[in-house]
């Protein structure tokens, strides 16, 4: 029977079954295909081509022919979405849609075509087009065999290709092949690893993006903002690696479908549940522990996704031998639940909700705690061939505690905000247009700040402090053009508007002099109505041009506004930094970024590097003033001074897409400054004059490594080197009252010691035959380097000296080990 | 059969899970500054107590030196009313003017002038209200250097805060004065006198800036910790514990805040950066030259407590205790000598007029 199926696929021209269109009888072999795909796929020749050839003699030759097809994963039968299709050795862009279908408008005549996806091995046609065609075909998983692995990640085609500059995009089979703190699948531990991107230092939360500041990247998921995303300080994201889909950062361009952030846009998608079957996992970690079940609740129809995790590492804090640590507690979770209904091929519905909270006491000293939840349903529906409609409604809640436990009048400081958005977006595929447009709308509500008593016996007095409101909504259109097979436009506007609605106190202040606490003339109450607006135009475009079949030159320039921002006086950005809106006296930042590069790939795309250069203004960056008061301050802007940011820099990319070692070399070279603007000598930090921001490193290198064995074993390695950051050093020092006080200089003029890590895992089968089970065992800081985060300075037992000393967040080698067990097909 | 590699992943996993790890260190770092910015530092105290009043005008040093005292300058009290009052140079920039008391409802500024630049200082007004302090301390086994367990002697204060409505922020400096008998060596013929004593001063934790805003809490009472250190042989003698208990204003208590952050400053990640702590003393012609310091009127008052040997629940050895088979030059010089004892620490061969105990 086997050797019959094969014989007749075989006639059809090997691993293919395919027909003219028009040829309607032989769709029906798509659904038997997993019962007779064995022979087709059974092929390990991943350098042949199979021909096929595509006629239609009884009609008019024309200059181009369609080719569509579906693709579907050969062991399971489903659909394959975005696999990458590279005709003549180019990656145009185009990918399999979520029902694995793709749609190609080819010249007439002899095409090589290549379809590959991440672990699968790589499909190869020599198509002969003189007819519209239809070639269906399944990808079978990658044996992982040193010489037949091959990465797809359609950043590595597309920087060829795609007319957008400084996007990545990554799907969570690569992203589990970068080793992470604790073991765990974290995108912004790979995002690190990746030119463009830093962070100020370990357990800091948030990413610097290209010189920018961690608040001003647009976080989203499946795009829902999401404002608290990190995890235990900053060491993970909240996105759990078992859910996670794909993520894409645009670092250069952002389209003007995206906006509210002056640096730049990253969205992470979840994937959907199981249609077909019950399945799960479950995992036991040192750390960390996770569930994940997922199914259809109606089959074909309607499918759910679950999966938690929950920390359990304060098994390891009393393991250290310092008093404090010991009598430390740190506890995190996170949920989410995913919901899909496909009502018919062309309309879908999904919810998303992502429940996050940390917990975190130092001693018996301070403590955090934080709190999120974003929930969104979106509604995709294809209205006609060339148009659809989507629709996203989106919650989201975010609760900050900061509380005090000493012995003296413990309190508690809590704030938060809650935003409602909401984004129609329209797409229109026109023959070489593709045109994007809509409206997005975000209504911001700050929670009030409340100061309170921690225990009956506190004697603090309650305090609340009303904070604002703020509504943001931004038209955008934006259109892909391509003119020509070698160039490419893709051009975007978006108009953002914001206005403060009261009620709101606006303080007034002695004209003449610097706004402070000191020069408060009044206060007007607004009750309701506007109490500021703001607006403006965000233009956004971008180019390629293909020089040649494997290089193209690239660039952009865009426009971003940005009114909501984060503000802190810590060290570097927190988890409970505070939210604030734009108002009267913060006004909002206003981006100018420019990006050219070059990319161009070798061996068929085996090699990918990439050039790129980029340079950004922003006005009305945020500073703190010295010794800012923060919290429960009814004028905080009084504590800050607005001035002008500029990053600039260049990255450079070497890839290696396939073989049995894969990975990159990332090298960035970037510089973030900003000066203060204030007409007042007196609250000008550093004179006024430009310095560097507390995240400027100008020298990043990472090394990643993935080694891949058979049976789907694999060893990773990531290097990463960075400069020491800028730090406040001491200049001299005095006495007063018999203390000895150091004496600080400018802001940000020393730095601390270069950074240096290098970490491995090693993924593998578990040891029980029979179960679907896996371990990642994985060290992080391989040689346990005291990698220093900051610099404070003290006296040094009685002597009249100041010493420096260093702080080292994680001054050690920090193994883990994670065995998961998986469940149902 | 379990192939070798999985033995070795058995072996890791097991070693992971017993590591025992430490999260984060501090390490001595060699962090060299070329910087030699000189910058005036004015410091002056002004209280209602009849006393030394004292007003310090140095300059900063490299941060691996002390500080330079200034010798030159002209340093004069002023009030509101129009009086002046001259401090007089005592040495290493020190000047003091004695026996005057702040008074309430009077406002007073300083004037310093050097090398033909004049510095003044806000105007600045004593406070009313003190708070009633209970001192107490006591001996303990507890981390204090280090993690191991030191014998520590800490000082208490339970403080009483008066009833009145009007905002109160209190700042406390705790200085200890203990007894140091030099040794008396008997010597041949006729006995010679026992040389004179030392009463050996300094502040306990000067690090340990203790401040209360009593601006926003309805707490009536307190009880704060405010000094600790460890138990050594200055305690084999009478040991005065002094804690001055200072009422400022707002502004000054703002200014305290900010030298605990930069005195404090552990470079964790929730510390607030450091920079340069400005007071309120300026160059009257130039007002961006960064003058550091600050001068406060305070409203005052001292508490006393004592310890002997009696109460020290742990062993002390006397290195000073006299044996006839000991050479007399055997004696550390801290046994012969106030000045090498006191190691830079204030002393003098006089007790103190409030030297007295039961």
């Amino acid at each position: 029977m086997k050797i019959e199926h094969h014989q007749f696929f075989r006639t059809l021209k090997e691993n293919a079954f395919h027909r003219n269109t028009g040829f309607k009888p032989l769709q029906f072999l798509l659904l038997l295909l997993p019962l007779f795909a064995i022979p087709f796929q059974s092929s390990d020749a991943q350098t042949e081509f199979t021909e096929v050839r595509f006629e239609q003699e009884d009609q008019f030759k024309r200059s181009k022919y369609s080719l569509t097809g579906k693709i579907i994963q050969f062991e399971t039968s489903e659909p394959l979405e975005g696999v990458s299709i590279h005709i003549d050795g180019i990656f145009a862009g185009n990918n399999t849609d979520s029902k694995g279908q793709y749609i190609l408008s080819l010249d007439s005549g002899k095409h090589r075509i290549v379809f590959r996806q991440f672990g699968k091995k790589p499909a190869r046609y020599i198509v002969h087009l003189y007819g519209d065609g239809q070639l269906d075909l399944a990808l079978t998983d990658q044996d992982f065999e040193l010489e037949v692995f091959t990465v797809q990640a359609e950043e590595r085609d597309r920087n060829i290709r795609s007319a957008i500059t400084g996007v990545t995009k990554m799907n969570i089979e690569e992203i589990k092949l970068v080793p992470a703190f604790l073991g765990e699948v974290d995108v912004f531990n790979v995002l690190q690893s990746l030119p463009g991107v830093t962070s100020v230092g370990e357990g800091s939360a948030g990413m610097n993006i290209r010189g920018g500041q961690a608040d001003q990247n647009l976080i989203m998921m499946n795009e829902a903002i999401v404002l608290s995303n990190s995890h235990a300080l900053g060491f993970l994201s909240s996105f759990n690696g078992d859910v996670l889909q794909n993520f894409t950062l645009y670092k250069g361009t952002v389209p003007s479908y995206f906006g509210g952030r002056s640096a730049s846009a990253l969205n992470i998608e979840m994937r959907k549940g199981s249609r077909e079957s019950w399945k799960g996992s479950a995992s036991l970690g040192t750390s960390i522990s996770k569930f994940l079940i997922e199914g259809p609740i109606v089959p074909e129809k309607t499918s759910v996704i679950v999966a938690t995790r929950l920390s359990n590492a304060n098994w390891l804090l009393n393991k250290v031998n310092e008093v404090d640590v010991k009598n430390s507690k740190i506890t995190f979770h996170d949920l989410y639940l995913g919901i899909n209904h496909q009502f018919s091929e062309n309309n879908s519905l999904d919810f998303n909700l992502l429940n996050t909270g940390d917990y975190f006491r130092f001693s018996n000293q301070f403590g955090f705690e934080w709190n999120n939840l974003v929930g969104s349903l979106t509604s995709r529906n294809l209205l006609t061939e060339n148009f659809s409609l989507i629709g996203m409604a989106a919650f989201g809640s975010f609760n900050n505690g900061f509380f005090e436990p000493s012995p003296v009048d413990p309190s508690k400081i809590e704030n938060g905000l809650y935003y409602y958005q909401g984004k129609i977006t329209g797409l229109l595929t026109l023959e070489k247009v593709d045109i994007n447009f809509g409206v997005e709308a975000i209504q911001y509500e700050m929670r009030p700040e409340t100061l309170s008593p921690l225990t009956p016996e506190s004697g603090i007095q309650a305090e609340t402090i009303q904070k604002e409101r703020g509504l943001e909504y931004a038209p955008f259109v934006s259109a892909d053009w391509n003119p020509t097979e070698n160039f490419s436009l893709s051009g975007g506007i978006r108009y953002s508007n914001y206005v403060q609605h009261g009620p709101d106190s606006v303080f007034r202040y002695e004209e003449g002099f610097p706004i402070s606490r000191l020069t408060i003339e009044g206060v007007d109450f607004i009750e309701s109505g506007n109490v500021v607006k703001y607006g403006g135009f965000e233009p956004r475009l971008s180019f390629r041009w293909t020089l040649g079949n494997s290089s193209s030159i690239k660039g952009g320039y865009s426009v971003l506004n940005q009114y909501l921002q984060t503000i802190s006086n810590a060290t570097g950005p927190t988890p409970i930094d505070l939210w604030q809106l734009s108002t009267t006296y913060i006004e909002p930042q206003r981006s100018h970024n420019v990006s050219l590069g070059y990319f161009r790939n070798f061996k068929e795309d085996m090699w990918s590097t990439s050039l790129e250069g980029f340079y950004r203004t922003t006005d009305n960056q945020l500073e703190y003033r010295d010794f800012a008061d923060l919290f429960v301050n009814p004028h905080l802007e009084t504590e800050l001074i607005q001035g002008e940011g500029k990053a600039y820099g260049a990255e450079i990319l070497i890839q290696k897409n396939s073989g049995g070692i894969t990975g990159w070399l990332a090298y960035t070279y970037t510089r973030s400054l900003i000066r203060t603007t204030s007409e007042f000598p007196e609250i000008q930090i550093n004179q006024g004059n430009w310095f560097a921001t507390n995240f400027d490193k100008p020298h990043t290198v990472s090394l990643v490594t993935n080694i891949h064995f058979k049976k789907g074993r694999t060893f990773n390695t990531n290097i990463n080197f960075s400069s020491g950051r800028p730090v406040t050093g001491l200049t001299s020092n005095y006495v007063i009252g018999g203390i000895f006080v150091p004496n600080f200089g400018n802001r940000n003029e020393f730095r601390i010691p270069n950074y240096f890590r290098i970490d491995f895992s090693y993924l593998t089968n578990g040891f029980v035959r029979n179960w679907d089970d896996k371990i990642n065992f994985s060290v992080y800081n391989l040689t346990g380097r005291r990698n220093a985060y900051s610099v404070f300075f003290q006296r040094e037992g009685r002597t009249q000296r100041l010493v420096p000393f260093q702080v080292s967040i994680l001054g050690s080698v920090f193994p883990s080990f994670t065995y998961t067990v998986s469940f149902g097909k | 059969m379990i192939s070798l590699a999985k033995k070795i992943v058995r072996l890791l996993m097991v070693f992971s899970l017993y590591m025992v790890l430490p999260f984060s260190c501090i390490d001595k770092l060699d962090f060299v500054d070329d910087t030699q910015e000189v910058q005036l530092v004015i410091y002056g105290l002004l209280t209602d107590s009849n006393e030394r009043q004292i007003v310090s005008v140095t300059r900063t040093s490299a941060f691996g030196f002390d500080p330079t005292g200034v010798m030159d300058a002209k340093v004069t009290l002023l009030t509101a009313s129009g009086a002046r009052f001259r401090y007089f140079h005592t040495g290493h920039g020190e000047y003091i003017l004695e026996g005057f008391a702040a008074k309430e409802e009077e406002s007073y500024a300083i004037e310093v002038v050097l090398e033909g630049k004049v510095y003044m200082s806000n105007y600045e007004k004593i406070p009313e209200l003190l708070a009633d302090d209970e001192i107490s301390f006591e001996f303990n086994k507890e981390p204090f250097r280090t993690e191991s367990p030191e014998s520590v002697f800490t000082v208490s204060s339970e403080t009483k805060l008066p009833d009145a409505a009007d905002p109160i922020y209190l700042r406390w400096m705790v200085e200890e004065t203990y007894f140091w008998p030099l040794l008396h060596l008997p010597g041949t013929g006729f006995p010679p006198p026992p040389p004179p004593p030392c009463f050996i001063s300094d502040v306990i934790e000067p690090n340990r800036i203790n401040l209360f805003d009593g601006s926003g809490t309805s707490s009536r009472k307190g009880n704060f910790v405010l000094a600790k250190r460890v138990v050594d042989n200055s305690f084999l003698y009478p040991f005065f514990v002094s804690v001055k208990q200072l009422s400022i204003n707002r502004e000054a208590y703002e200014y305290w805040e900010k030298i605990k952050i930069v005195v404090n400053n552990q470079g964790s990640l929730f510390d607030i950066p450091p920079a340069s702590v400005i007071g309120n003393i300026s160059n009257v012609e130039d007002q961006n030259e960064i003058v550091l310091g600050y001068f406060e009127v305070a409203k005052s008052k001292v508490t006393r407590i004592y310890t002997t040997r009696a109460d020290v629940p742990f062993s002390l050895v006397d290195p000073c205790q006299y044996f006839q088979h000991i050479p007399d030059d055997a004696y550390p010089s801290e046994c012969k000598s106030c000045d090498v004892r006191a190691n830079g620490r204030k002393w003098t061969n006089n007790a103190p007029d409030w030297w007295k105990f039961d």
